[in-house]
């Protein structure tokens, strides 16, 4: 919590000064209506199938609407409101919650726009937007789950996979019909575009950033690849100071005998893999319907 | 110096080639009241928003004798209380009291000074209860008198009102009339609501595309454009 | 959050308008001591015995300490889950921790909030150093959360009065009408800050 705590303030900092280069006085305003906008947006149903609906979840199509650097303080500003007056997400989330949406999310969603958004495709951009978006905060939030200790056996890592990407999916459809709508309604709103070197850059740095967490994914499906990558890399203190408890081991304790030990592990799994797939549910629908 | 605003050869355009304002020539005296006809989109508002620096177009503007520019535009925002349509938009602080008060803030007071203009010009115009509350859950009759108020506390020599009567009922608007005929300063009022231009105004401007094609007494420019719903030319009654 | 933003959320506004001892504190003592608080309880394991702090401070104050401890929980349906999984992976003091810590965290930070208007609260982080922005933008989402909200639930009774045309191009115009209502409405809190010579955060 600590260090992405850090990252995250750093990030939301330079955002901050960076957009208020950009944006003309009247940036308070806009930014400040664009955010209530997105907890606004929250009401609206999108019907996907019978009887389900999923939401808007903003970070792509701020990106878009305002610009990547303004869109990285709203989300941020949201994310904030959110802990502090509806106790939603909880303080102590913060930090990874803006690193994961505010930062990285938003990071993405304007990385396609600005790689994409140039050409013809405005539609294909924004859709892309969104869906990278999403699934970056998914990805991350996942990662960071699995590093702070929680193991998560490996099929429900790739249940959960499927989740996002079916959240994914959606946020890109939204952000694409939302885009296309707003260009109708009010043309110019949206950005322009425009090529440049650094686009390359943040599109590694992310490319990166997405890597790393790939990894502490497939790490924490194999049965001692945490305690090995954590060694490996030295943060076995940083979780410590996470949760302020020892590591836990893999094989249940309480079970003795071998082939109890086995089937306690195999029952074990099959209930975490359902416990996840739950928690991965009601995790979307709190994004979905939060 | 009894011109407070005196505009001429105003021109205007949000983008090239789509001109709203295409010369308005237009005075202004001191203690005069006056209402501003035109159809939507004829350039009554955006004309307004020069009067206090928002929009700046081309032409000749001096407002309480001073050019509407750059050094002067604190100033002028002072001397011109501008109340906005929707008082949602005009009221920004969290509290009654300190939104009253954030004008002569904003004018170097002390806290306790401005305070106590905001409190006497929230009385003048009927609010003194429970001035510590947000102002949200207010009626839109109240929050236009709270904004009203916050206008009034800087002591401003122009008070320029657009459309005030959209979201009252009549007892509130009937209210407005009587506050407003009780303020001394000249008032511009943009309306499509001609009883109330007839019982606050005595002079009327007509907008048409951008400039200003009628200016005399009230009745005569609401007869003669036909801006009243209320009166038609030939009276007849409703259709059955 | 997809009810709508009502009353609840205008009950910090009123109650951090108190007149009680900790009310009058200088929020920037009261923000220092939250984010220690918040520190105390993340770092050590000790910090759960220091739940009732709060409450009892709420109380002093005469503040709802029982609304409190309510909206405090609002953090639990997440923290369950995962706590429950803790639980069946063995390590029960981790699933402890997984409920208690962000518990006693919103309690702290319903505390804070209660106890001082959230304009005090974003004006204190801004002298530690906060970005200035992100708090001004927050204060102008506070301010208008209520009013677009508003509007959204508006449209979307009128488009259910309309019959069932709920097909997923009538919800994105629906936002793409309400984005371009909520830009122009910024545009005219913009000018009316301009006519009174100012706007943000003192």
């Amino acid at each position: 919590m600590g260090v992405l705590g850090a990252a995250s303030l750093a990030g939301a900092a330079a955002a901050a000064r960076k957009a208020s280069q950009a944006l003309d006085e009247s940036r308070v305003p806009l930014m400040g209506m664009a955010g209530a906008f997105v907890f606004a947006a929250q009401m609206i149903n999108f019907p996907v199938a019978a009887g389900a609906s999923g939401h808007l979840l903003g970070g792509a199509l701020l990106a878009i609407t305002l610009g990547t650097a303004p869109a990285v303080v709203v989300m941020t500003a949201i994310l904030a409101i959110q802990a502090l007056l509806f106790q939603d997400g909880g303080v102590l989330a913060l930090g990874a919650n803006v690193f994961n949406m505010a930062l990285a999310g938003v990071a993405a969603g304007g990385w396609a726009w600005q790689a994409f958004g140039g050409t013809g495709r405005r539609r294909l951009a924004a859709f892309a937007a969104g869906s990278l978006s999403a699934l970056a905060a998914a990805c991350l939030a996942l990662a960071e789950l699995a590093a702070s200790g929680v193991r998560i056996p490996g099929a429900a890592l790739a249940l959960a996979l499927g989740i996002f990407g079916v959240t994914a999916l959606l946020e890109g459809a939204i952000t694409a019909a939302v885009a296309a709508a707003l260009e109708s309604v009010q043309p110019g709103l949206l950005g322009r575009t425009h090529g440049s070197p650094r686009r390359v850059l943040s599109g590694l740095l992310l490319a990166s950033l997405l890597l790393v967490a790939a990894g502490f994914l497939v790490a924490s499906s194999l049965p001692d690849g945490l305690e090995h990558l954590a060694e490996a890399i030295g943060i076995t203190g940083l979780e410590r100071a996470v949760l302020a408890a020892p590591m836990p081991d893999y094989e249940a304790k309480w079970l003795g005998g071998d082939w109890l030990r086995k089937a306690g592990a195999g029952l074990f799994g099959l209930i975490v893999t359902a416990a996840v797939c739950w928690a991965a549910g009601r995790w979307i629908s709190r994004w979905r319907s939060a | 110096m009894s011109c407070i605003v005196h505009a001429r050869g105003l021109r205007f355009a949000y983008q090239p080639g789509r001109e709203i304002l295409r010369g308005v020539d237009f005075q202004l005296h001191r203690g005069e009241s006056v209402a501003v006809f035109g159809r939507n989109g004829s350039g009554k508002t955006t004309f307004l928003l020069h009067l206090n620096g928002i929009l700046r177009g081309e032409g000749h503007l001096r407002v309480c004798d001073l050019p509407v520019e750059a050094p002067h535009l604190r100033q002028i925002r002072r001397k011109i209380g501008f109340l906005f349509q929707d008082p949602e938009d005009q009221l920004f602080r969290p509290t009654i009291l300190e939104d009253a008060a954030f004008g002569p803030r904003q004018a170097g007071l002390s806290r306790e000074e401005a305070e106590h203009r905001a409190r006497r010009a929230l009385a003048s115009v009927g609010m003194e209860e429970d001035l510590d509350r947000a102002p949200y859950h207010l009626s839109s009759g109240e929050k236009q008198r709270v904004a009203l108020a916050g206008i009034l506390a800087v002591e401003p020599e122009v008070l320029i009102l657009d459309e005030p009567t959209t979201h009252l009922d009549p007892p509130a608007r009937r209210a407005l009339i009587e506050l407003l005929r009780t303020l001394p300063q000249a008032k511009l009022v943009v309306t499509h609501d001609a009883p109330f231009a007839r019982a606050l105004c005595s002079r009327a401007v007509f907008f048409d595309h951008g400039r200003i094609v009628a200016d005399g007494p009230t009745e005569e420019i609401i007869r003669r454009f036909d801006w009243d719903l209320g009166s038609p030319p030939e009276t007849s009654p409703a259709p059955r | 959050m997809a009810q709508r933003i009502g009353g609840r959320h205008f009950a910090f506004d009123e109650w951090s308008r108190g007149g009680s001892w900790l009310h009058r504190l200088d929020a920037r003592w009261k923000l220092a001591a939250a984010l220690a608080a918040l520190v105390f309880t993340s770092l050590r394991g000790e910090a759960w015995m220091a739940a009732p702090a709060p409450l009892l401070l709420a109380l002093a104050a005469r503040l709802p300490a029982h609304a409190l401890v309510w909206r405090a929980a609002a953090v639990l349906p997440f923290a369950v889950v995962f706590a429950w999984m803790s639980w069946l992976a063995g390590d029960s003091a981790r699933a402890a921790a997984l409920l208690w810590r962000p518990y006693v965290s919103a309690l702290w930070v319903a505390l804070l909030m209660a106890a001082t208007p959230l304009e005090e609260v974003l004006a204190a982080a801004a002298r530690f150093g906060a970005p200035r922005l992100v708090l001004e933008v927050m204060h102008f989402i506070w301010r208008y959360l209520g009013v677009l909200s508003e509007q959204a639930w508006r449209m979307r009774t009128a488009a259910a009065a309309r019959g069932a045309d709920r097909s997923f191009e009538v919800s994105a115009a629906s936002l793409a009408v309400l984005f371009a209502a909520s830009y122009q409405r910024a545009v005219r809190v913009h000018r009316a800050q301009l006519a009174r010579n100012g706007g943000g955060l003192r």
